[in-house]
C-alpha cells in the first residue's frame, strides 16, 4: 500500500469526521430548536378570590325520579379560593388521548384529563357521585321523556364563538348522526328542541334514568365554527372548548400542553399550564415523580407499596370503579367445559378462590376482595353484606359442592387472558384452583386476537376480564348490558352469555325504577341473583392510585370511572393549585 | 457510481411492493380487528355504530380491494388516516421520525466511537490483562437486554445521582441515557469486530513491510490495520442502524420516547393497518436506503471495491 492511498484515508476520515460532526450539530441543533418552540407566557395576575354567582355549586340527587326534578338551592357556605395562583403541572399518564374530539375519544379506564378540562359537559358527577350543572345553568325534568335546560350565558369558546341552545342542540344531533361510541350512549334521546336562545328541551325515546348520567361524560360541548373550520381535521389538530384550559400543542404519543383560557366564565384557574406527558412504562412514571419531574401521575400497585410512607410524596386512592373478575361462558355450544353449566360447580369455583390472597399477590393490597358486579365506587349500591363467598377461599365447602354435582375429583377446563396485567392473576387462580382438583390450562393470547375470541367468537370456557360497565356510573351502566339475556351476539357484552330471564327482568326493571330505594332494592336483587349463580367470578376492586409530590394542594381523585385527574372544575370546588418557592 | 446508485434506488420498488403485500396479507390474517381494538373494549351501551364505522372504512371488502385502493392512494403520495386517532398516517411518521432518527444516530455514533477505539487497544494489548478485561466488558454489554441497560442506567445516573431527566425528550440532556442504552450494546459487537478483525490483518505481509519500511507501531495500526478491518464494522453499523428505526422499541418505551418503534408497535397491538403500512413502508426503505450508503462507503474506504 502506497503513503499516498494512507494519506488519502487519512484526508477521507478527517473528512469524514468533520462532516459528521458538522452535520450533527446541526441537525441536533436544529432538532431541538424545532421542538423547543416559543411557547405564549402569559404572566400570572391576581386570580379573582371570590367564586362567582354563576359557578356556584349545586346539587341534585344522582336518580331522577319520574315526578319533576329541579335544580336545588345552592349550599350557603361559599368555597373559598385560597390557592396560589401561577406554575405549570406536569402529570405523567399511561396513555395518550385517541383523539381530542370528545366523540371519538377512547374514554375508558384511561385519562379523560385532557378533554376534561378543555370541553365542558352540560352536567357533571361531583366528588360524592351527585348531578351538577355545568355548562347548564339549571336543568328540570318536565316530564317523564322531556328535559330542559338553562344553558349558562355569556360563555365563550376558545375560539371566540358564543355557546347558545342553538350550538348545544348541534352538538347533541352531531353525537347522534355520527356512528362513533357516543352514538350509542346517548341512544334514548330522539330529539332536541330549543325553546328559546339559551333553553334547550331534550326529548326522549323512552323514560330511563341512564339519560342525565349519560350527558357527564364523553358529551364535552364543541365549538361548531371549529368543526366546521377543520372538518376531518377536527381532534387532531385542534380541540376547541369552553373549558378553563385551552390546548396549545399535542404531540400524539408525547405530550399535551394545555394553558389558562383567560376568558373562562368561571373562577379563572391558578396554575398557568397543565403538561400531560406520556410515559408508558409504570416504573418511571414512579421514578418521575420522586425526582419531581413530573408532579403528579396514576401508579401501578408496587411502586405505590414502596412510596407509601415517603414524606416527599402524596398518596391518594379512589374509591374503586372497575373489578378484576373472570366470567363463566354459559353458552353450551362455544364453551368446552359443561361441568361449569352447573351451578354447585360454579360455586365450588367461587369458594376456592382466595381472594383476600389474590389482593396481597397481585395488588400489593391496594384492592379490596371482590363481591358482586357493582365497584365500591358506587358508594349506595355496594354493600359487604352482600359477601356470599369469603374472602378466603373455603376449600372444604368447594370440594363438598364438586362431589355434589359429581367432580369429586375435579375436571380440566380453560381459562383465556389477553391483558398484559392477567398472566399473574391467572397463574395464581391456576394453583388456587388445582387445590380442588380444578386443572386450569390457560390460554394466553395477544391483547387484539384474545379481545376478538372473547367478544366476537365467544368461544372460551372462563375468560378473565376487567369491567367497568357500559356506561355511566349508575348500576345500570356497570351491569345493565352486562347481563341482558338478549346481549348475547357478537360484540355484545353479556360475556357470561347468560340467558337468564330473572337477570333479563332485573335490568329492565333498574332502568324502570324511579326512586332510589327501589333502585337499590333491584339492583341488591340482581347482585345476589349473580353472586348465587356463580357466572361469574368477581375478584378484587383495585383502587385508582394517583400520586403527587409536596407541591401539590388541594387535589383528590373524581369517583367517576371516565374523569382522569380532575384540577379546576369550579361546579364541583376542583380547585388545585401549586406551592411555588 | 451514479447509475449504480440509481439502478439501487430503483430496487426501491419492488421492495416496496413486497413488504406492502406482505404486510397487508400477515394483518389481514392476523385475529383482531382495528374497531374492536380502537373502539370495542370501551364503555358504551349500543354497539350498532361498530358495524357502520367498518363499512366506512371498507374494512369488509375483499382483501385485494383493499390493497388494491392503498396501493393506488400510495402513489398519489396519501398514506391513508389512523383508524385509532383520525391523524394522516404521514403526519404521524413525521412526528416520530425524527425522534427516533436522533435517537439512533447519536446511539451509532456512541457505539463507534466507543467500540473501535476500545477494540484497537484490546487487538494491540491482546493477551494482557486489559484485554481479558475488555472482551470480559463487551460480551457483557453485547448480552445485556436493553430494557434492563436502560432501566440501570435511568436509576444509576438519573434517580440516584440526578444527573439527567428520567424520562422524556425535548433537550439534549434527554438524550443521553436512551442513546446511551442503545449505543453501549452495539459497541460490544463493534469492540469484538473491530478486535479479531484487526488480529487477523495484523498477521498479514503486508503489516510486516510496513514495519519494515520503519513506520512507527501507531501508523500502522491505526492508517493500514484499521483501515482494512473497517468493512465488516461499517457493515454492521449500516445494519444496526437499519434495525434500529424500528428495534429501537424497547428503549423508546422505557424513557418515554415518542419515536417510530412505539408508534409502530401501538398500530400494530391496535391493528390500525395504514400506520402498520406507513410506519413498516418508511422503515423499510430507510433499510434498503441505509445499505445503499453503506456499500457507497465501502468504495472509498477499500479502493478495491468498485461500482459500475
Amino acid at each position: 500500500m502506497s503513503s499516498s492511498t494512507v494519506k488519502g484515508f487519512s484526508r477521507y476520515l478527517v473528512l469524514a469526521v468533520v462532516l459528521t460532526a458538522l452535520i450533527s450539530v446541526i441537525g441536533t441543533s436544529a432538532y431541538f430548536q424545532m421542538l423547543v418552540q416559543p411557547q405564549p407566557y402569559t404572566k400570572t395576575t391576581t386570580v379573582t378570590q371570590t367564586i362567582t354567582e354563576q359557578a356556584r355549586t349545586t346539587t341534585v340527587t344522582m336518580f331522577i325520579t319520574t315526578t319533576q326534578v329541579t335544580t336545588p338551592a345552592p349550599p350557603s357556605e361559599k368555597p373559598k379560593l385560597e390557592g396560589k395562583p401561577g406554575g405549570t403541572i406536569t402529570i405523567a399518564v399511561e396513555k395518550d388521548e385517541t383523539s381530542l374530539d370528545p366523540i371519538f375519544s377512547q374514554a375508558g379506564v384511561f385519562t379523560d384529563t385532557i378533554l376534561n378540562h378543555v370541553y365542558e359537559t352540560l352536567i357533571a358527577y361531583d366528588y360524592n357521585m351527585n348531578l351538577v350543572p355545568r355548562l347548564a345553568e339549571s336543568f328540570r325534568q318536565v316530564d317523564p321523556i322531556t328535559f330542559e335546560f338553562s344553558i349558562r350565558k355569556g360563555v365563550k369558546f376558545h375560539d371566540g364563538t358564543e355557546l347558545d341552545g342553538e350550538v348545544v342542540k348541534w352538538n347533541i344531533e352531531r353525537i347522534l348522526t355520527t356512528p362513533s361510541p357516543r352514538q350509542g350512549q346517548l341512544s334514548m334521546v330522539d330529539r332536541v328542541e330549543t325553546i328559546d336562545k339559551y333553553t334547550v328541551r331534550f326529548i326522549l325515546k323512552f323514560p330511563t334514568s341512564e339519560f342525565l348520567p349519560a350527558l357527564t361524560w364523553g358529551t364535552g360541548i364543541v365549538s361548531k365554527a371549529a368543526v366546521e373550520k377543520y372538518g376531518s381535521d377536527y381532534g387532531t389538530v385542534a380541540a376547541i372548548g369552553t373549558g378553563p384550559y385551552k390546548l396549545v400543542r399535542w404531540v400524539k404519543g408525547d405530550q399535551a400542553v394545555l394553558e389558562r383560557y383567560n376568558d373562562y366564565w368561571g373562577p379563572k384557574p391558578y396554575m398557568d399550564r397543565i403538561i400531560l406527558r406520556v410515559i408508558p412504562e409504570a416504573s418511571v412514571r414512579a421514578l418521575s415523580l420522586e425526582r419531581g419531574e413530573v408532579q403528579l401521575a396514576q401508579l401501578e400497585p408496587v411502586d405505590a407499596k414502596r412510596l407509601q410512607g415517603s414524606k416527599a410524596i402524596n398518596l391518594y386512592l379512589g374509591e374503586p370503579t372497575r373489578m378484576i373478575m373472570i366470567s363463566i361462558n354459559q353458552n353450551p355450544e362455544t364453551q368446552g367445559t359443561k361441568a361449569l353449566l352447573d351451578k354447585r360447580v360454579r360455586q365450588a369455583i367461587n369458594y376456592a378462590i382466595d381472594r383476600r390472597g389474590l389482593v396481597e399477590a397481585i395488588q400489593e393490597g391496594f384492592a379490596i376482595a371482590g363481591i358482586g358486579p357493582i365497584p365500591p365506587a358506587l358508594k349506595q349500591f355496594w354493600s359487604e353484606a352482600l359477601r356470599m363467598y369469603p374472602e378466603t377461599a373455603d376449600i372444604e365447602r368447594a370440594k363438598q359442592l364438586l362431589a355434589e354435582a359429581g367432580y369429586p375429583d375435579g375436571f380440566e377446563t380453560t381459562l383465556l387472558n389477553f391483558f398484559p396485567w392477567g398472566l399473574p392473576v391467572a397463574t395464581v387462580i391456576q394453583a388456587q384452583l388445582a387445590k380442588v382438583g380444578i386443572k386450569v390450562e390457560i390460554n394466553n393470547m395477544e391483547f387484539g386476537a384474545g379481545a376478538e375470541q372473547l367478544l366476537v367468537k365467544r368461544k372460551y370456557d372462563m375468560a378473565l376480564h376487567d369491567w367497568a360497565g357500559t356506561g355511566a356510573p349508575t348500576p345500570f351502566g356497570v351491569v345493565g348490558e352486562f347481563f341482558d339475556p338478549t346481549k348475547v351476539g357478537e360484540w355484545q357484552w353479556n360475556l357470561q352469555n347468560v340467558k337468564d330471564p330473572i337477570l333479563g327482568w332485573l335490568v329492565k326493571e333498574l332502568v324502570r325504577q324511579p326512586d332510589f330505594n327501589a333502585q337499590k332494592g333491584v339492583s341488591d336483587a340482581l347482585q345476589r341473583r349473580v353472586i348465587e349463580e356463580g357466572y361469574g367470578v368477581i375478584l378484587f376492586y383495585p383502587y385508582k392510585i394517583h400520586a403527587s409530590t409536596q407541591v401539590v394542594k388541594n387535589y383528590r381523585v373524581h369517583p367517576h370511572p371516565w374523569y382522569g385527574f380532575v384540577l379546576w372544575m369550579p361546579v364541583i370546588e376542583a380547585f388545585v393549585w401549586l406551592e411555588q418557592d | 457510481m451514479l447509475k449504480y446508485i440509481l439502478r439501487r434506488c430503483l430496487m426501491l420498488v419492488p421492495v416496496v411492493l413486497g413488504v406492502t403485500l406482505i404486510i397487508f396479507v400477515i394483518m389481514k390474517l392476523t385475529p383482531g380487528d382495528p374497531i374492536l381494538n380502537v373502539y370495542g373494549i370501551q364503555p358504551t351501551g349500543d354497539q350498532s355504530y361498530i358495524a357502520e364505522l367498518r363499512d366506512k372504512l371498507g374494512l369488509d371488502d375483499p382483501i385485494y380491494v383493499q390493497y388494491s385502493k392503498f396501493l393506488w392512494r400510495l402513489i398519489q403520495g396519501d398514506l391513508g388516516r389512523s383508524i385509532a386517532s383520525n391523524k394522516p398516517v404521514l403526519s404521524l411518521i413525521s412526528e416520530a421520525l425524527p425522534n427516533t432518527l436522533v435517537l439512533i444516530l447519536s446511539a451509532v455514533a456512541i457505539a463507534a466511537l466507543m467500540g473501535i477505539p476500545i477494540g484497537v487497544i484490546s487487538a494491540v494489548r491482546q493477551g494482557t490483562r486489559i484485554d481479558h478485561t475488555i472482551r470480559i466488558a463487551s460480551i457483557f454489554a453485547v448480552s445485556m437486554p436493553d430494557f434492563w441497560l436502560a432501566l440501570v442506567l435511568m436509576l444509576v445516573f438519573s434517580y440516584y445521582l440526578g444527573l439527567t431527566p428520567i424520562a422524556g425528550h425535548g433537550t439534549i440532556q434527554h438524550l443521553i441515557l436512551p442513546s446511551s442504552t442503545l449505543g453501549i450494546g452495539m459497541s460490544g459487537v463493534i469492540v469484538r469486530l473491530t478486535r479479531s478483525n484487526l488480529l487477523e490483518i495484523m498477521r498479514q505481509d503486508f503489516i510486516t513491510a510496513a514495519y519494515a519500511r520503519g513506520l512507527s507501531r501507531t501508523k500502522v495500526i491505526w492508517r493500514h490495520a484499521l483501515r482494512n478491518a473497517l468493512i465488516p464494522i461499517v457493515t454492521v453499523l449500516g445494519l444496526q442502524l437499519g434495525f434500529l428505526i424500528a428495534g429501537a422499541f424497547f428503549v423508546e418505551w422505557i424513557f418515554g420516547w415518542p419515536g417510530i418503534g412505539r408508534l409502530t408497535v401501538q398500530a400494530i397491538t391496535q391493528r390500525d393497518y395504514p400506520v402498520v403500512l406507513g410506519t413498516l413502508l418508511v422503515t423499510s426503505s430507510a433499510y434498503v436506503l441505509i445499505n445503499l450508503i453503506v456499500d457507497i462507503i465501502y468504495a472509498y474506504i477499500d479502493p478495491r471495491v468498485q461500482y459500475e
